[in-house]
């Protein structure tokens, strides 16, 4: 029974979306994102080597070196981070500085397409640009090469924007749409009818966050059939989609009943959006990824759809998110319907 | 008793209590009137007995059921249509109930036949945003009876409708009454407590001030007077007296006795001037 009062919730809240007008926004937006994917944004915006570097040297100051060189450079201070960052594309060249107060060796990460005489260029230029710190004082090389296939074709600048978009899309969105929804229902007064039928609250988030999930996967269906084609995992980027913006839409609903009206709401909406946009930067950045941004629900969203997109073969990033976002679920519902209860008590509503 | 309410108390905090120690009982079949005026805690009340605030202090009981311990089931067996018409106004009339109906445990009644009941029928598959004030609030009922409820709570259920519409609600809770239905309604609309209630309990304060059936608030709180009309030197006079004044009893008979009277008219109080004398205060 419990299940049957959830899909009829949940179909008439997609029915509500539709007549709200709602879905069109929602069709209109991914339209849009199709056009400036497509049109606008180039499919290469930079062909030079990007240097991801480890200064694991006691003075650090290979990094400040780099930092003033102006070079293209991600700066990561970790192996886990080293790695994420050099899975991401095939022109990425991994540097590990270690040493005391001079660089003393130099662990260098090749890709594995660059030719013999490509290396001894690098190493002479990275002797010479390390000159500075080290004087006279010998410095050694070592060299490890990625397997084939860890790194993948870089994707065109253009389609590497796509888990952003979509986030965008199906979460942000998302997420004023849901808030829409509910203050329709808390001004017409239906949330107070419905208390008084034998459905319950958890029926009643739930179905929302899975209409609005439903509504991601639409747009999330066009952006991708129109971009990308057919040739990406479907099952891992529905499922992350719908996922997450169940986990996002239910953030949403506990933080829309905190406020009477849509106007009071927005002050905090924009906010959450803000916080939830916070790992975009992990993405352009991945040596930007501190532990309490990894725990907000847009971050594996982010990086799973992109393994989704781009494969680059590490099943973890995908099961792994899909496993963060489920957590957050079983931690985050019962949380808002106890949220919910108490303001619907205190508000008499 | 299909309600049971003892020693009630509700407050939401600050000075005094809005529901301040009240204990009534309702039998089954019975159209029991909760009157009082704007905050006098009626529909705290009310929505204690349905669940939607919690039992703070005291002992309610809905259809057998403790509600400090009542689980989600007990809507199965109670139906409220509230003041406002809380509707889906971009759902037909239809879907709106088709939706409510849904999510019972219970058999519901059959919604076109409801729909006929409350005259909407040929409105059924309009999107409520285009239907009249009355055509909600008759939606309204027709929702809280989907369900076909042992108790029928009503908030309000005439306010602001037309006359004619007004007697058609009232000519439907006599119906319901007549099936078996329970009737908890609060007003503050004396004329459809007095025509409708088996028994009413006025509201003040959050306390219950007085409680009868309607006929023995009258016989008690108001005062037997008579209305006559009668010529003297050609003009057309008219007099209120009392019957429970002797010398005024005496000017009746007086009037009587020369043949003047062209008029007389017995005044019962109302039950409006019955809650005046009661608590002091007029209900708007």
């Amino acid at each position: 029974m419990m299940l049957h009062r959830f899909l009829t919730l949940t179909a008439k809240d997609l029915r509500l979306i539709v007549r709200n007008h709602m879905l069109t926004v929602v069709v209109a937006v991914a339209l849009i994102i199709v056009g400036t994917v497509n049109f606008l944004v180039p499919e290469d915006v930079s062909s030079e080597t990007v240097v991801v570097l480890w200064d694991r040297t006691t003075a650090q100051s290979v990094g400040r070196l780099f930092e003033a060189a102006d070079a293209e450079t991600i700066f990561v201070d970790s192996e886990a981070a080293f790695e994420e960052a050099m899975a991401v594309y095939g022109n990425r060249l991994g540097l590990r500085v270690e040493g005391g107060e001079v660089p003393e060796r130099v662990v260098v990460t090749y890709q594995g397409h660059e030719n013999p005489e490509v290396r001894r260029l690098l190493e002479a230029s990275l002797r010479q640009q390390l000159r500075p710190l080290r004087g006279e004082a010998p410095l050694t090389f070592a060299t490890e090469t990625l397997q084939p296939g860890t790194a993948p074709e870089r994707p065109p600048f253009n389609l590497s924007l796509l888990p952003i978009l979509i986030f965008t899309e199906a979460g942000m969105i998302g997420l004023l749409l849901a808030a829409a929804l509910f203050y329709s229902e808390k001004t017409e007064g239906t949330l107070q009818a419905y208390r008084v039928t034998p459905g319950g609250l958890t029926e009643y988030l739930l179905a929302k966050s899975v209409a609005m999930g439903l509504v991601g996967l639409v747009s999330t269906t066009i952006i991708t059939l129109l971009t990308v084609g057919l040739d990406v995992n479907w099952p891992a980027v529905l499922g992350v989609v719908f996922l997450s913006a169940v986990v996002v839409t239910l953030v949403t609903l506990v933080a829309a009943n905190m406020f009477q009206t849509i106007s009071q709401f927005l002050f905090t909406g924009v906010l959450l959006n803000l916080v939830l946009a916070l790992p975009t930067v992990s993405y352009f950045l991945p040596g930007f990824a501190p532990v309490w941004l990894r725990w907000l629900p847009s971050y594996p969203m982010i990086f799973a759809l992109r393994e989704a997109y781009f494969p680059t073969g590490a099943e973890a990033v995908l099961t792994g998110a899909v496993g963060q976002i489920l957590l957050t679920l079983v931690v985050v519902l019962p949380l808002a319907v106890l949220a919910f209860r108490r303001q619907l008590i205190a508000r008499d509503v | 008793m299909v309600i049971k309410v003892e020693e009630l108390y509700y407050s939401y905090g600050g000075g005094r209590n809005a529901v301040d120690g009240i204990s009534f009982e309702v039998e089954k079949g019975e159209i029991f009137g909760f009157l009082g005026p704007n905050g006098a805690g009626k529909s705290t009340t009310q929505n204690v007995l349905t669940g939607l605030l919690p039992v703070q202090k005291g002992r309610v009981e809905v259809a057998g059921r403790d509600m400090r311990r009542a689980g989600h089931d007990l809507y199965n067996l109670i139906g409220v249509a509230f003041e406002n018409p809380n509707l889906y106004l971009k759902l037909t009339g239809l879907e709106n109930l088709q939706f409510f109906a849904s999510l019972y445990d219970r058999e519901t009644a059959d919604l076109m036949s409801l729909l006929r009941k409350v005259g909407l029928e040929e409105a059924a598959h309009q999107r409520v945003a285009a239907y009249s004030k009355g055509m909600r609030q008759k939606l309204v009922l027709a929702r809280s009876l989907v369900n076909k409820p042992e108790i029928w709570f009503l908030d309000e259920p005439t306010a602001g409708l037309d006359p004619t519409t007004t007697q058609w609600v009232l000519d439907l809770v006599r119906e319901k009454r007549d099936e078996g239905t329970t009737v908890f309604l609060t007003t503050h609309n004396m004329y459809v407590a007095d025509s409708l209630c088996d028994r009413v309990a006025f509201l003040n304060e959050g306390r219950i001030v007085a409680m009868d059936t309607p006929r023995n608030l009258k016989l008690k709180y108001g005062e037997k007077l008579v209305t006559v009309e009668h010529r003297r030197d050609g003009r057309l006079e008219r007099e209120v007296l009392s019957l429970s004044d002797e010398r005024e009893r005496e000017r009746l008979a007086e009037l009587v006795r020369l043949g003047r009277l062209e008029t007389i008219h017995s005044e019962e109080a109302t039950l409006e001037e019955v809650f005046i004398k009661v608590t002091g205060r007029a209900l708007q």
